[in-house]
């Protein structure tokens, strides 16, 4: 187990950020921390890196007891915080410079490092542009290079995507995956969950400080009762005929708003083959049907009764 | 490497670089055309008006707080637009200041007086853009610092005149506050060690390098910049201006040593002990050397004098009476007591204050987000 959170407890005054949350990281996976605002995920974070005081729990990280001072634990630990953090008087090589430096003494080793770190977000050529002169995306890679020069075993992204453009975005996702590839445990946090379904090898749902619901995608959507949602056009449709869908197999709640149908189903064979017959038998003329399984939306929306986004 | 960036990354703050080092090269340069070759008492000041417009630039904010200074160059009064239009007509006054966005002048044409106005305008605005382009520049930081820094400089100068005639004493007075203004030069740099502080201050607080480590680094960077910069305020004034400093020129950067040092680690120490974001740190630095102003005899010279019997140790060692009187007593003063007695205390107050930072910035392990 690379890192371990047990327990953890962290007020601000008369707000409850963490209650009582438990994570564990395996070695070489991408974790996901999906929340909406203000659930706690950086604050989580923040505890794990003993930047903050914490009220209670335990914390490990490479199976040793993390604390501020605990420099041989830092040293293999990169973090890319919500917020860009660089120097605005500094080029962007000189940024990542300066913060590898904090990290690699060697002169020879760092100067690899840098130049690597500059290719890999992709901004060699405005490695002599101080931070005010880039662009919001490229921004962000740079703080991406600082956080990820030194090589760090685990890695931390803390909502690295917010507020830039889709292109930058994609960039950085196949970046992470690379990063991952190469051997580097991440804890990707985000509330975006098209993000984490694409990157995440297991996904921790948090809201209001805590650890609703843990596992690979799969797992989760199989937690929870829906497992197809069909919808469809329909220009007319008793409500007898309407009590009659329910009661077909596997059926569990039908919704008709306007022309739309959406009937959710539990898990199950021939679903949509049972759902078709029915409205032929009927003589329901239909229109555009689709077939989904559960996104990880709805697997909110089950366990914490609230949509993912605000 | 990272004491290069240290000093890059202060060197290019221009707030910084424009009050330690352009601001007293600028008023020097004022000072000199103003009374290039005439002693005292033959100047009469030449009447203006100084109109504020909305949305001061960091120029005219810089003009306005060197009023006080140029009293013997221009007696000055705040006036509306159009009453110093009708004065200007009525040739009571010789020219009109506008303080806006740029700093504009107009006067009627011809006349010594106007030249010499024109001269001070174009210096004031000259100076400024080629001294790292100060004028132009990307606003934010420098409005908020200029903001946090307004009074100071007159304050200084009028303590100071109080003391002493300005016109002897007016390149020492200059150099004295270029040192004073390392207190931000102190400020500004220990926010980069201190995650509540700046989110730099985060990413460097999560690195393995301990943070005693990284302030004695910025000790070192910041008071070498300082130093820097008094010398070449100094050099400036001798060979360009041709000021004469006389056979106490190794005191006089001695002073500046000491000084600047001193007002570095007074600003390290405020940002280290208070709590808060960098903008309520710019704002307690502000209270506090108002406070200090105040005690010094800022407002009126009496009160200086009350504090000096009320509490005396206070005004033994309120920086900027500690500053100031040690520039002026080299000036002034035949024999050196004031000077190596305020040169030792400055000393003493750098180092307990920088034992003190360092300890509460290595003692304090978690942030307070
Ligand atoms: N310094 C602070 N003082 C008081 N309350 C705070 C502080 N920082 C965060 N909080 C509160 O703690 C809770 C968790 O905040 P946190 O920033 O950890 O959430 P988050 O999941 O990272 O949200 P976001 O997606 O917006 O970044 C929120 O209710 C927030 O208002
Ligand atoms: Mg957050």
């Amino acid at each position: 187990m690379l890192v371990k959170i047990d327990n953890l407890v962290k007020r601000y005054k008369d707000v409850l950020a963490v209650d009582h949350f438990s994570m564990e990281i395996r070695e070489g996976e991408i974790l996901g921390l999906l929340g909406p605002n203000g659930s706690g995920k950086t604050t989580t974070i923040n505890c794990l890196l003993s930047l903050l005081k914490y009220d209670k729990g335990d914390i490990t990280i490479f199976g040793q007891q993390m604390s501020p001072t605990r420099y041989d634990i830092k040293k293999d630990i990169g973090v890319v915080m919500q917020n860009v953090a660089v120097f605005d008087e500094l080029t962007a090589y000189e940024n990542v410079d300066y913060f590898c430096s904090l990290y690699i003494k060697d002169a020879a080793t760092r100067k690899k490092y840098v130049e690597e770190a500059l290719k890999f977000v992709a901004i060699e050529e405005h490695a002599k542009k101080v931070p005010p002169k880039l662009s919001g995306g490229l921004l962000r890679r740079l703080n991406i290079a600082c956080g990820i020069a030194h090589k760090p075993k685990l890695i931390i992204f803390d909502e690295p995507t917010v507020a830039i453009d889709p292109q930058s975005r994609d960039y950085i996702l196949e970046g992470i995956q690379n990063l991952n590839k190469n051997g580097a445990t991440i804890i990707y946090t985000s509330h975006y969950m098209e993000e984490v379904e694409q990157l995440c090898s297991r996904i921790i749902i948090m809201d209001k400080g805590k650890a609703l619901a843990q596992g690979t995608k799969d797992e989760l959507k199989r937690m929870i009762k829906t497992g197809e949602t069909i919808k469809m056009q329909v220009l007319d449709i008793s409500q007898a005929q309407l009590d009659g869908l329910k009661e077909l197999k596997h059926v569990f709640a039908v919704d008709y708003v306007g022309e739309d149908l959406t009937i959710r189903l539990t898990q199950g064979k021939h679903n949509l083959a049972r759902v078709l017959e029915y409205l032929n038998n009927e003589n329901i003329t239909y229109g555009r049907v689709a077939s989904e399984l559960p996104t990880l939306n709805d697997v909110f929306l089950e366990i914490t009764g609230k949509g993912l986004r605000d | 490497m990272r004491f290069k960036y240290n000093l890059k990354s202060v060197t290019r703050t221009k707030s910084l670089m424009f009050w330690g080092m352009a601001f007293p090269v600028i008023m020097g340069i004022i000072f000199n055309v103003a009374f290039g070759g005439l002693s005292s008492g033959e100047f009469n000041p030449i009447p203006v008006a100084v109109v504020i417009m909305d949305d001061m630039a960091m120029i005219s904010t810089a003009f306005y707080e060197a009023l006080p200074m140029l009293s013997e160059v221009m007696a000055a009064t705040v006036t509306g637009y159009e009453y110093a239009a009708e004065l200007l007509f009525e040739r009571e006054i010789a020219g009109i200041f506008l303080l806006g966005y740029e700093l504009e002048l107009v006067v009627n044409s011809g006349g010594v007086d106007a030249s010499i106005l024109e001269t001070v305008a174009n210096e004031f605005s000259m100076t400024a853009i080629t001294l790292g382009n100060i004028v132009n520049i990307d606003p934010h930081g420098i409005i908020a610092a200029v903001e946090a820094m307004q009074g100071y400089t007159t304050s200084m100068l009028q303590l100071n005149l109080q003391a002493v005639g300005i016109l002897e004493n007016f390149f020492y007075v200059m150099l004295a506050i270029g040192c004073f203004m390392g207190i931000h030069l102190g400020l500004e740099s220990v926010a980069n060690l201190q995650a509540d502080m700046t989110q730099v201050g985060a990413r460097v607080s999560v690195s393995p390098t301990s943070k005693l480590r990284l302030f004695a680094e910025t000790v070192v960077s910041n008071t070498i910049v300082q130093f820097i910069m008094s010398v070449a305020v100094m050099l400036f004034y001798m060979h360009v201006l041709g000021v004469e400093f006389g056979e106490r020129l190794g005191l006089i950067l001695l002073a500046c040593f000491f000084s600047g040092t001193m007002a570095v680690t007074v600003g390290m120490f405020v940002a280290a002990i208070t709590p808060g974001r960098l903008a309520a740190k710019r704002n307690i630095i502000l209270a506090l050397c108002n406070v200090f102003f105040i005690a010094g005899g800022m407002f009126a010279i009496e009160i200086r004098n009350l504090i000096r019997e009320l509490v005396p140790i206070f005004d033994r060692l309120n920086p900027i009476v500690l500053i100031s009187d040690t520039f002026v007593s080299l000036a002034i003063r035949e024999n050196l007591d004031i000077f190596i007695q305020n040169s030792l205390t400055m000393l003493g107050i750098t180092i307990i204050l920088c034992a003190a930072s360092g300890l509460v910035l290595a003692r304090r392990r978690h942030a307070n987000l």
